[in-house]
């Protein structure tokens, strides 16, 4: 970091001094339960604080609540809360704004819907200013740019005249940060700051971060991946379920956990974790019987199939060109050839926008190549006109991101599983048996089946999209980014039930995603993508042994790991 | 931008021609002698050469390709034609008579706009009850027909209370009523899409960001709210013209106000063709133009439309 940059971010707090000091916070909405059910937490000048735990546990809703904007219909109680010296009990509405912003940044996921589409970035970062400085517009103007030169934005001139939208994810969320410390506030909170981020540009969100706790400000870091606070904080406090199950220092929790919760937290972290290790505890009760109790030791993994035989599915040097909104032309996918073994997991791991999503269209026959083939078990599979393949459709499943977009919301999961399974409307005990047996495989309760999937977490929605992949007894199955969306716990027991399914079914898949930790855990072999190319292939372990491309070797740098 | 404008305006010249083309052959499909119906109607008893006179003048002997693209030169010229009735230039006569129904439409979008931006921010201020409440009103002020608003204008501010003239007389107090009476309806349309969208861009993730900034309510909804909302408003402005353009053909006969609704309803009576055609192609002209303006600020409005 640069002099001027340093003087730029330091707030005037001499470290180690508290600055946010929390005591039996408790949040309920209406009559509901208690949401956040009496947790206490105290955070010094420079230090960072890392809450970790899975969606719903109600790290949000105190994040929110330490800025007096946790919802509507919210009751919040605390034995007290303050902000140094401050008390923050019971203040009005005017007083809070002059905190927010000022004396608390706050920083949310995703920049895109978190910084107003249609405005320039430059004009959200001079609100921070206009609302607590007495800064003319044309010196808010000046501050924006050095706070964007302060947070590693290129170009900042050009930059702040963009809008959320027109820049890259990386560059998004380094302009939220500058909007959330414009002001040099004591105490910046980080609701999940880089999930959704790919692994290189989540690494450089987490050294901006890092620098500024390295100036001086207390960092409250939310997240529900481990591997991700692991790198910033220097204490962690677990919270499960509205509490706070175990809190200490990053070592202690990391090397000595005390709670089964946290245990299952670190296990859950794929990346570096050989492939047949499960990264679920099996003590879940939604796992299926035909897994049995593997608790976290290691499984060799043993493809049921000789790799010998034929390909199930081969691809020859495919390309696919699209035409931009500007009408300029983009290789999408450039001459990329793989093969996938019968039983066996191939691994495409590359950044957003690198072509791995196009693949899997041209794969699954959705888009028609410009060029080259694709061969299903031997025969000709594209390009082909539809009528020919349609009977062939069955042999290929496919799993997505997000599960919920791909459902009917009106059906049931009966209904969705019955529909996947083809042949006939359904309601026959031939039928019934089918959707109870796949929910069994899925580890799904039977009484999961009258839901609709908007009702279900997260987690079970994507399972309800691996057994509708299963429904009509595919060989392969495509899993485009299944697991992007998913906490890392749940994350953990989606990839160990596929990984159970191969066992028991011999299903070959293509593996999808973003993350080199989740490729490298579930894969045989592996491709690295980038800018529509294939830049390195070959087995997981040597890839991650030895990579031979400059781009693998920042990829795997990039991965957070324990 | 250029690019985009050139075709919109090639697309609106198109329209213009298909419109022409459509009323020319429609207005041939009415039963009728149109040479009679210069002379006076059926009721004039023309003698037969009157009548062929008629024809010889207006080229109504001619083969109808012959008239057909006969009427498309005069109109490239601007020239409009006669009135059968009134024997005047129709040109003239809706230039005349423009400017008052653009005056009211205009008013009357204007104030559509006021009413709904403000209902919508008056509703998402409040919690459950006032949303509700804003919603029935807008679902009646949506539902009420024009014909009932303008009487029962008429008999409340002018028959009980006489604040306000029930014939339409010169001046901005002579547009209250008139205005109203289009607006409201069309607020409540307004009101319904930029309700939501104010709404949804309030529940957003940005929202929170803008309070967690120290944003106050009324910011959050003055520098962020108002343009969120306003961007369906402004995309359904180029119809709600049009609605009013049709609308005003009511409006200005109840309050007897000049104006080219009421040129037209007095010209189809009396089947004066000329001034049909006229006031139909003057209209879609402003119609095309108005959704050119529209789709304009739409671009302006959210530049995210350009880009993609």
């Amino acid at each position: 970091m640069t002099d001027t940059s340093a003087s730029i971010l330091s707030p005037a707090v001499a470290r180690g001094t508290p600055v946010l000091d929390v005591q039996n916070l408790r949040v309920r909405f209406g009559r509901g339960p208690q949401v956040v059910d009496g947790i206490s937490f105290e955070l010094t000048a420079g230090e960072c604080l890392g809450i970790v735990g899975e969606s719903g546990s109600g790290k949000s809703v105190t994040a929110r609540s330490l800025i007096g904007l946790a919802g509507t219909g919210a009751h919040v109680e605390t034995d007290h809360l303050r902000l140094g010296e401050r008390s923050l009990v019971g203040l009005r509405p005017a007083t809070w704004r002059g905190i927010r912003g000022r004396k608390i940044g706050f920083i949310l996921q995703d920049a895109l819907s978190s910084l107003d589409p249609l405005r320039p970035v430059g004009r959200e970062i001079a609100d921070a200013l206009r609302l607590h400085t007495r800064l003319s517009p044309a010196a808010r103007g000046v501050r924006v740019q050095e706070l964007l030169t302060a947070v590693g934005m290129p170009e900042p001139h050009l930059r702040a005249r963009q809008r959320s939208g027109e820049l890259s994810g990386g560059l998004r969320q380094r302009a939220l940060i500058a909007s959330a410390i414009a002001l040099n506030p004591p105490v910046l909170i980080a609701d999940e700051p880089t999930t959704a981020l790919d692994a290189t540009v989540q690494a450089q969100v987490l050294e901006l971060l890092a620098q500024l706790t390295a100036s001086g400000t207390g960092l409250l870091l939310i997240s529900h991946d481990l591997a991700v606070v692991k790198q910033l904080a220097d204490r962690v406090a677990v919270m499960r379920a509205g509490r706070i199950v175990e809190t200490g220092s990053t070592a202690e929790i990391l090397e000595a956990p005390q709670h089964d919760y946290t245990r299952s937290l670190i296990a859950a972290v794929p990346t570096g974790r050989p492939r047949g290790e499960r990264l679920s505890v099996s003590s879940s009760p939604v796992l299926p019987a035909t897994t049995g109790a593997l608790g976290t030791q290691t499984r060799p993994h043993e493809p049921p199939v000789a790799p010998e035989q034929h390909p199930v599915l081969d691809a020859q040097r495919l390309t696919k060109v699209f035409r931009t909104p500007d009408r300029s032309l983009m290789r999408a996918v450039d001459d990329v050839s793989l093969t996938l073994h019968p039983g066996r997991t191939l691994g495409l791991v590359g950044e957003s926008g690198s072509g791995k999503t196009t693949v899997a269209r041209l794969l699954l026959a959705l888009e028609t190549p410009d060029h080259g083939t694709v061969t299903l078990h031997g025969e000709p599979w594209s390009p082909l006109p539809e009528s020919a393949r349609r009977h062939r459709r069955r042999q290929m499943g496919a799993i997505y991101q997000d599960p919920s977009a791909s459902f009917d919301p009106r059906l049931t999961v009966e209904q969705i599983l019955t529909d996947a399974a083809g042949n006939g409307s359904g309601g026959t005990r031939q039928h019934r048996t089918r959707v109870a047996e796949l929910l069994d495989s899925v580890g799904l309760a039977s009484r999961t089946r009258d839901s609709r999937p908007a009702h279900l977490s997260g987690g079970q929605r994507q399972r309800v999209a691996i057994a509708r992949a299963l429904a009509p007894r595919p060989g392969i199955i495509i899993c485009d980014e299944p697991v992007s969306a998913l906490d890392v716990t749940v994350q953990a027991q989606v990839l160990d039930l596929l990984n159970d399914l191969q066992q028991e079914f011999g299903i070959s898949y293509l593996f999808i995603s973003h993350d080199l930790g989740v490729v490298g855990h579930m894969s045989d072999s592996l491709l690295v993508m980038r800018g529509g190319r294939i830049v390195e292939r070959g087995d997981t372990e040597a890839v991650f042994r030895s990579p031979a491309h400059e781009y693998t070797s920042r990829l795997l740098a990039a991965a957070p790991r324990l | 931008m250029l690019r985009w404008l050139g075709l919109r305006i090639a697309g609106g010249v198109f329209v213009l021609w298909a419109v022409a083309t459509l009323i020319f052959f429609a207005l041939r499909l009415i039963p009728g002698d149109p040479a009679q119906a210069i002379l006076g109607g059926p009721g004039s008893q023309a003698s037969p050469e009157a009548l062929a006179q008629v024809r010889l003048d207006y080229g109504l002997d001619q083969p109808l390709a012959a008239q057909y693209f006969g009427a498309l030169g005069r109109l490239l010229r601007g020239d409009l034609g006669t009135s059968y009735a009134l024997k005047t230039d129709v040109g003239a006569l809706i230039l005349d008579q423009f400017w008052g129904t653009l005056v009211l439409t205009l008013a009357a979008l204007a104030a559509a706009w006021i009413f709904a931006l403000g209902l919508a921010l008056w509703t998402t201020r409040g919690g459950w009850l006032s949303d509700r409440v804003g919603s029935g009103m807008e679902i009646m002020a949506a539902a009420v027909p024009h014909f009932w608003l303008a009487s029962v204008f008429i008999i409340v501010f002018s028959s009980w209370l006489g604040w306000l003239p029930a014939i339409s007389v010169p001046g901005p107090i002579g547009l209250v009523l008139p205005v109203l009476t289009l607006a409201i309806p069309l607020a409540g349309f307004l009101g319904q899409v930029m309700r939501e969208s104010l709404a949804d861009a309030l529940e957003s993730p940005f929202a929170l960001s803008a309070r967690a900034r120290g944003e106050s309510e009324t910011g959050v909804r003055w520098y962020h709210g108002i343009r969120h909302a306003a961007l369906p408003g402004i995309s359904l402005s180029g119809w709600a013209f049009g609605a009013l353009l049709s609308g005003a053909v009511v409006v200005e006969t109840v309050f007897a106000r000049p104006g080219l609704g009421r040129t037209l309803l007095n010209a189809v009576t009396i089947r004066d063709i000329p001034v049909v055609t006229g006031v139909a192609l003057v209209s879609a002209l402003a119609f095309i133009l108005v959704t050119v303006v529209t789709d304009l600020v739409d671009r302006i409005a959210d530049p995210r439309l350009g880009t993609s």
